[in-house]
């Protein structure tokens, strides 16, 4: 799951242009949002069932919820027993999986579109009927305690980022992991889950995407048909704490055995952007000339001077809560000086950063536009997030101009935010052996 | 008072229809889709070959849905197990040279051009192939096209780059040690393959990769590429005569035929039994493998079904419903085919925590067992014939894959008819036929490697 997850914020340079996407969205009476985005080049289908709930929602203590409860949701409803879901979609050729973020649970099927309403029936049944056995319930923890270690503890670059999130967002739900510890995914009781469940999943709390061969009027009538008679619930949705720490800078050294090469990270914390879309499309552009291709300024000044073995930027622009722009790297024997290299590299791309350059990256971004009209799970998967996020549906369907608008001025006051607002960590990972030294 | 009874009566009568239909009723897919108006589509456009004035083939499918291009490409015999046996590495090195620019264009000049110009081209060598790839769109059509042709032609061999390259190679070395995962892959290809160039590694290759001159990369350039090895799938919005100018101004220089290299056919070291790599780990992590069969042989389509339903159907296969969905023991356990000629193999991997692991193992031994001496239902192979057919048409999703489809199916000699036809193949599998394979391929003792520390 995870890597359709880099993949599909690898893509964050490429939203959609309605001009050419075509998209439209319109309300159920239950408060359901449906996307339609119509592609006619294969006769399949893309299915995605976005709700605005994740990890951040758990009450202390409870980490984990939100994605056991996304585990729960493929063993059973009363309509469709055990764990039935999975056989019914198979049989019909489809693809399923869901995936958990600190902010948003996501349920998506992949099928031929001839038998979309077979998936329209199950993700309806299973957003009002779930019914789970305890035996369920507790093979189904076994499960996720097995994930975690896979993911997790298995996973050296996994454990560190961890650290990481812990120390930078303190108090903030976002220090916790999506999965929860081993401790709180214990402590989850079958009740938890139901009681999450009622309160969160309803269709005032949900987009549905659809993205493929399908027409905007037959879309209309299949989510009707199939979602429209489920009741909307009181939702009562909390904010996410944006963060309020300012000028605290943390740093984390931490050994492992099993690490060959240092790592070396710096994150900043950014500014939430749902309610300032303006900040997203200027830091979006600058870190995409920072570090997240091969054109990019620090590649050019880093790696091609061998200052640095590799070097990437990344910009997580579209969250609940506060952004996060990241920039990590496998130093070149010299772990010592890294930190120093990183950081006058970023305040040199800064100063350096002009119209021209600017110019440069809205082209960039724009040319690849193109590319989520070929694929309709890309589309899906950018689309859909926006929506969750509650931004207006012409943020997408207008993406290209609001690109076009951004100024200088706009990136140099995105920037100047982040580091006046200077919540940073540096952390790096080392082999046990620097330990010793 | 009558009222009253009336009213009791009504009641009752509402819950037992309430009850009768409430939601606890299941749902009739099949009956969904009798009424549906989604009717069933073929994906309609079919690859016809078309070979240039200058003698190169390739399978095309042309799009015009979309003003995108994609070509996937690769010359057969040219990969990392082909490389010399005192310069192991050199395709990997070469690929990576390839995406340093062009005479005319370093390195920054060639990767902005492509980046604004919304271009993609990518290279890299697996054990029998050297691949490469690029994305355009129609606007860039001709200007992609002559980059790929100067990258290929015009290569730039700076030293410096080279240097960059090959100290990063020598730095994901390591790295592989770092996951037990990667730890995992090095040894069981050591343990299947012993030393036969298949079993060549990133590790294995860093004494070699130190000590390549850019000559050698040069060399390869000029020697290893030809246009008898070389094997083409395009798609998108292109017609067959603007590509067949296209494929002949980018190929067409390449000489007819070099020198065949020929390797040995490995002899797969398949004994049955457990090779432990020994490290604290919070879970071990395995790698199995039994003899399977080949893509072209007779029993390749009853193997197909019979592994998708042994450990291929994801959550649904019969492994994963025994050791995950019944047990809990694991959060992931599959297996797949490898069908080239040289690697005939049903593999699987999973992974627990230590003291998952005899129960996962004993499972995993007795439903390979149980699965070769009493064979699938019937129910089982219609459920999986259904899944083969309806999933067909999910492939055809994007116009890169389409392209690496048409060049798949021709590294595999599927036939240019392979899309009309694939449904029949899978259409006339007996049951018997899928028990005949289970009961040949799935009665082998694995061939195990695990890592981790039992406790």
């Amino acid at each position: 799951m995870l890597r359709i997850l880099v993949f599909v914020l690898c893509l964050f340079t490429g939203i959609a242009q309605a001009k050419f996407l075509n998209i439209k969205d319109f309300y159920l009476d239950n408060g359901l949002q449906v996307i339609v985005i119509p592609n006619h080049k294969a006769p399949v289908i893309m299915q995605m069932l976005w709700y605005k709930v994740g990890s951040v929602d758990e009450p202390l203590g409870k980490g984990g919820m939100a994605h056991l409860l996304e585990h729960l949701m493929f063993r059973g409803t009363n309509k469709v027993k055990d764990s039935e879901f999975n056989d019914v979609v198979k049989k019909y050729g489809g693809e399923t999986n869901a995936y958990t973020t600190h902010d948003f649970t996501v349920y998506h099927e992949f099928i031929d579109v001839s038998k979309l309403e077979v998936t329209l029936a199950l993700e309806a049944d299973r957003m009002q009927n779930l019914n789970i056995s305890d035996e369920a319930f507790e093979t189904e923890r076994k499960i996720v305690l097995q994930e975690r270690k896979q993911r997790i503890a298995n996973n050296p670059y996994a454990r560190f980022n961890e650290v990481v999130n812990k120390t930078l967002w303190q108090d903030n739900p976002y220090a916790r992991p999506v999965s929860g510890t081993e401790d709180e995914i214990n402590s989850i009781t079958k009740e938890d889950i139901i009681n999450f469940y009622k309160q969160y999943y309803s269709p005032n709390n949900a987009v549905l995407v659809l993205a493929g061969d399908i027409t905007f009027e037959q879309a209309r009538q299949l989510s009707e048909k199939y979602f429209g008679k489920i009741k909307a619930s009181k939702i009562n949705v909390k904010d996410v704490i944006v963060s309020e720490i300012k000028n605290t800078s943390f740093e984390v050294k931490q050994f492992m055995e099993e690490i060959k090469n240092p790592r070396y990270v710096i994150k900043y914390i950014v500014p939430n952007t749902v309610k300032n879309p303006q900040m997203f499309y200027a830091l979006m552009l600058f870190s995409n000339y920072l570090g997240e291709t091969e054109n990019s300024y620090l590649n050019e000044n880093l790696v091609l001077t061998e200052k640095v073995i590799s070097v990437q930027s990344y910009y997580d622009g579209l969250n609940r809560g506060n952004d996060t722009l990241t920039i990590s790297a496998i130093p070149n024997n010299n772990v010592n000086q890294i930190d120093k290299i990183i950081r006058k590299a970023l305040e040199e791309a800064f100063n350096k950063f002009d119209n021209e350059e600017l110019e440069k990256q809205k082209k960039k971004v724009l040319s690849s536009l193109i590319y989520l009209k070929d694929n309709p799970q890309d589309a899906a998967y950018i689309v859909g997030n926006f929506a969750a996020l509650g931004l207006d549906i012409n943020e997408i369907i207008n993406y290209d101009e609001k690109i076009a608008k951004i100024s200088l001025g706009d990136v140099q006051k995105a920037f100047a935010d982040m580091i006046s607002n200077n919540t940073v960590i540096t952390a790096v990972l080392l082999p046990n052996i620097e330990k010793e030294k | 008072m009558l009222k009253k009874i009336i009213l009791i009566f009504s009641v009752i009568i509402f819950c037992i229809i309430g009850f009768v239909f409430s939601d606890n009723s299941k749902i009739d897919f099949d009956k969904i889709l009798e009424k549906s108006e989604l009717k069933e589509k073929k994906f309609n456009k079919m690859p016809k070959e078309i070979k240039t004035k200058q003698g190169i083939k390739a399978w095309l499918i042309e799009d015009t849905d979309i003003d995108l291009i994609s070509l996937s490409f690769s010359f057969n015999k040219v990969g990392t197990a082909y490389d010399g046996e005192d310069k192991k590495g050199l395709s990997i090195i070469t690929a990576s040279m390839l995406d340093g620019g062009t005479k005319s264009l370093d390195y920054d000049a060639y990767h902005e051009f492509l980046e604004l110009n919304g271009i993609s081209i990518s290279f890299g060598a697996e054990k029998d192939y050297f691949n490469g790839s690029m994305t355009t769109t129609k606007t860039a059509q001709k200007e992609a096209f002559n980059m790929l042709k100067d990258v290929l032609f015009e290569t730039r061999l700076d030293e410096k780059y080279f240097e960059i390259i090959k100290n990063r190679f020598l730095v994901a070395v390591k790295a592989q040690r770092e996951k037990p995962e990667s730890e995992l892959g090095i040894k069981f290809k050591e343990e299947i393959f012993g030393n036969h160039p298949y079993s060549r590694t990133l590790e294995t290759m860093a004494e070699d990769v130190k000590n390549l001159k850019i000559s050698d990369v040069k060399n390869f350039l000029n020697t290893q590429l030809n246009q008898d090895s070389l094997i083409i799938g395009i798609a998108g919005n292109i017609t067959e005569n603007e590509a067949i100018k296209l494929l002949d101004d980018v190929f067409g220089k390449l000489p007819q035929t070099s020198d065949t290299k020929t390797i040995d056919k490995p002899i797969l070291n398949l004994e049955a039994g457990t090779t432990f790599i020994e490290r604290e780990t919070a879970q071990i992590v395995s790698q199995f493998a039994v003899l399977g069969t080949t893509r072209l042989a007779a029993d390749f389509y009853p193997l197909y079904i019979a592994n998708h339903i042994f450990g291929g159907a994801g959550l649904t296969s019969r492994l994963s419903l025994a050791t995950r969905e019944k047990e809990g023991l694991t959060y992931g356990v599959y297996t797949y085919l490898s069908t080239d000629d040289n690697t005939p193999l049903i593999l699987g991997g999973f992974s627990c925590v230590p003291e998952n692991y005899e129960k996962m193992k004993t499972i995993l031994l007795e439903q390979m067992s149980l699965f070769a001496s009493k064979g699938i239902t019937e129910k089982e192979l219609i459920n999986a014939k259904r899944y083969l057919l309806s999933s067909f048409n999910l492939r055809f999703k994007s116009t890169l894959e389409l392209a690496s489809m048409l060049n798949v199916m021709q590294k595999s000699k599927l036939g240019l008819d392979f899309l009309q036809k694939r449904n029949d193949y899978v259409k006339k599998v007996t049951l018997r036929e899928v028990n005949d394979a289970a009961a040949k391929y799935y009665k082998n003792m694995p061939k195990e490697v695990a890592i981790g520390l039992i406790k």
